[in-house]
């Protein structure tokens, strides 16, 4: 079931248009991943969903109908530009933002007693926040958005600011929280963490989705049919014809290599040739990297 | 609703714990004290309109002998005018007021100043000089007429001379025809302390919003809140909370304000008892003290004080919510301190026109800017114990509350755009295009 539906969102600043016709599903209880370089629109988008800015047209769906106000109270968002009331106690601070989003009083108590615990930060409940550490504060900024178990949680760059212990940790919670069936979106142009976590992803450019769909199903996509290789090192170097060879390298007897197959050749096919003539050892795939992918299709479109 | 009032609470409460706040609140009363030195220096302030002043002179020694200056032009009627025919009839006879001199003006209401406006207060003290002398006058050619040139008794002749104040009573004609004794040192005191007050809330909490607001975007904590709450609730919870900051501090000063005078009354009654002999008692509250006290009944003190918190929360509101779409407006106090100039101006400028109010408390100036929303809280105030007439009051209150809802309209529009700005001090031209820029 489609959790989250964005259909034909546009968005206008001024004269610049920062969405243009958006069209997004997100499946429930996935990590959905949406990428793009700075200024792409992203912000713009997430904006939208926690309904801080309004689109110009086009309509955003939650849980199959339409948004309204009151469903901010289940999303829980980790910005990019965040930060805390400095001069304020700890407790204090998260008892406020959790009932501004909606909690009672009491149910905030019992869950920032079970987060503080989990954390084993309880001796900082009197602290003010001033007066604790950035990667401390970061765990706080981390209960505060996941508090009020939001149905979806969207975190924009959460890896940009959090240092890696916290990163770790934020990486654990989160697959934790999808577990519990939380939807999650991740906005970013950290594409590792995008390969490890997410299962679909968007990608946004210039205000236009130009790519999306399952990490897998895009790796398939942009695949260039080049196949890495390892053999026992031969005297005269290898050449086949039809095939393309490149990145030789030999150490202690085996050379590495990638080939790539001139004409359509299925992979098949590709061993049986070249096992024909060398002492093969290994052959697999080689798949391009989002990160490959996102360069690939962003420098395309801006040289454009 | 609800969450606005969550924000309200956080805004009031971190407000109401700060060390500033604490230290204004215990100061507050001492300040007031202080300011109430402030009346003597506007005194020796000059006015600016002549008044004509008719004088009925039942003693006729006095009457003919008042000199013309720049600001007041004395008219001798005859001394047996009836002054309450007079009264009904001062702008058919082209008079601003009239001097009624019934005994020798030595004694608390020998000379009373009738006017159906408050004159400048320099009218009643140009005349209480000019009787002064006159009774001094007389006084030495007593001496002079029975003592025949013997020295006997100079001692109390000096004595008599230096004892003399001539104290002329001003007393206000309104429409109905009742008439209230006020005084115009008291009248300027209250007036002062007032307006000052005001001017003081409006340029702290106003600056307090301010700061809290750039607060709010410097630790960008703004983005985590505008995804639960509107922006236009953080708006409302914000300048509300500072408001009810504000009460608390009037609440507390007058608490305070209460016990200092009740202790100080208490401790100069029994120095009074202690040392004075019960004659010097008896005079002390027969002049100074019960002429004070007279003046302040004739005062509307209940009308005087509901204005006050009326115009006090008012000014505030409208302020705040000013300085607040400033402080949307830049990333760091420093620069927030240069856009607040724009807001700064008209409080300045209501100050100034305040203390010109204060020479003349009718003139056209003086009623425009007490109308005036901007400059209406502080001027308002500065005018009110003089007598103001109904229509401009509520004139004055129903643009004032219309301002305030269209500048909240105003400022949250440019809010919601300016709390997610960053990297730049915005322009005005700016402020006005995020507030033509749709959601």
């Amino acid at each position: 079931m489609k959790y989250l539906q964005a259909i034909d969102v546009n968005k206008t600043y001024g004269s610049k248009k920062v969405l243009n016709n958006l069209n997004i599903e997100v499946e429930e209880g996935s990590i959905y991943g949406l990428l793009g370089p700075n200024g792409a629109g992203k912000t713009t988008f997430i904006r939208i969903i926690n309904r801080i800015t309004l689109p110009d047209s086009g309509t955003v769906m939650l849980g199959g109908r339409p948004m309204v106000d009151a469903d901010v109270e289940h999303i829980g968002y980790l910005p990019e530009e965040r930060g805390l009331y400095r001069k304020m106690k700890v407790g204090e601070q998260a008892l406020y933002l959790a009932q501004l989003k909606g909690m009672s009083r009491h149910d905030a108590l019992v869950k920032l007693k079970y987060w503080f615990e989990k954390f084993d930060i309880m001796s900082w409940w009197d602290k003010k926040v001033g007066e604790l550490s950035k990667g401390m504060q970061q765990k706080i900024q981390f209960i505060v958005t996941v508090l009020h178990e939001p149905k979806l949680l969207i975190f924009d760059e959460p890896f940009s600011g959090f240092d890696p212990v916290n990163a770790n940790l934020l990486k654990n919670e989160i697959a934790e929280l999808r577990q519990k069936g939380a939807t999650i979106i991740f906005s970013t142009h950290n594409m590792e963490s995008v390969e490890e976590l997410c299962n679909d992803i968007t990608l946004i450019n210039n205000s236009h989705a130009v790519l999306s769909g399952s990490v897998a199903d895009i790796k398939q996509q942009f695949k260039q049919n080049k196949f890495a290789i390892k053999y026992r090192a031969t005297e005269t170097p290898f050449s086949m014809d039809g095939i393309k060879i490149s990145d030789v390298k030999t150490e202690n007897n085996y050379t590495d290599a990638v080939v790539e197959a001139i004409n359509e050749t299925s992979p098949a096919e590709l061993i049986r040739r070249i096992a024909a003539n060398i002492e093969l050892v290994q052959f697999h795939e080689i798949l391009p990297s989002i990160n490959d992918i996102f360069i690939q299709l962003v420098s395309k479109s801006n040289n454009q | 609703m609800n969450k606005t009032f969550l924000i309200i609470k956080r805004e009031y409460i971190t407000h109401v714990r700060t060390k500033a706040f604490i230290i204004l609140t215990l100061l507050g009363p001492i300040l007031t004290l202080l300011l109430m030195g402030i009346p003597a220096i506007i005194e020796m302030v000059g006015t600016t309109t002549s008044s004509n002043v008719g004088v009925i002179d039942r003693t006729e020694r006095y009457g003919d002998k008042l000199t013309n200056t720049d600001f007041v032009n004395f008219t001798t009627l005859d001394a047996q005018t009836n002054e309450d025919s007079l009264k009904q009839n001062l702008e058919a006879n082209n008079l601003d007021g009239f001097l009624l001199i019934s005994d020798t003006p030595t004694k608390q209401g020998n000379a009373k100043l009738y006017s159906s406006e408050a004159l400048p207060v320099d009218v009643s003290n140009h005349i209480e000089r000019d009787l002064r002398e006159m009774v001094r006058k007389e006084i030495v050619a007593d001496y002079t007429a029975s003592h025949a040139g013997a020295s006997e008794g100079l001692d109390s002749l000096l004595t008599n001379i230096n004892n003399v104040h001539a104290t002329v009573s001003t007393i206000n004609i309104s429409k109905e025809g009742d008439e209230n004794e006020t005084n115009s040192t008291v009248s300027i005191i209250v007036a002062v302390v007032t307006s000052m007050i005001i001017y003081i809330f409006l340029c702290i909490y106003g600056s307090m919003v301010m700061t809290g607001v750039i607060e709010e975007k410097n630790n960008r904590i703004m983005e985590v809140l505008v995804a639960s709450v509107k922006p236009r609730q953080l708006l409302i919870g914000k300048i509300f909370g500072i408001v009810g900051v504000a009460i608390t501090q009037v609440l507390c000063w007058l608490i305070l304000g209460g016990i200092i005078m009740n202790i100080g009354g208490q401790f100069l009654q029994s120095a009074a008892v202690g040392e004075l002999s019960a004659d010097a008692t008896a005079a002390v509250n027969d002049s100074t003290v019960s002429s004070v006290l007279n003046a302040l009944s004739g005062l509307n003190l209940i009308g005087i004080s509901a204005a006050f918190l009326f115009f006090s929360f008012g000014g505030i509101l409208l302020y705040a919510t000013l300085f607040a779409s400033v402080g949307s407006g830049v990333d760091n106090p420093g620069e927030g301190q240069q856009l607040s100039v724009f807001v700064m101006l008209p409080i300045i400028v209501a100050i100034y026109l305040a203390t010109a109010t204060f020479r003349d408390p009718n003139g056209a100036l003086a009623i425009w800017s007490s109308i005036i929303p901007f400059t209406s809280p502080i001027v308002m105030m500065a005018r009110l114990p003089f007598g103001v007439p109904a229509w401009q009051i509520i004139l004055s209150c129903i643009l004032l509350i219309a301002t305030i809802i269209l500048f909240i309209w105003i400022a949250a529009r440019i809010y919601r755009v300016g709390i997610l700005m960053y990297g730049k001090t915005a322009s005005l031209k700016e402020l006005w295009r995020w507030f033509k820029q749709s959601n």
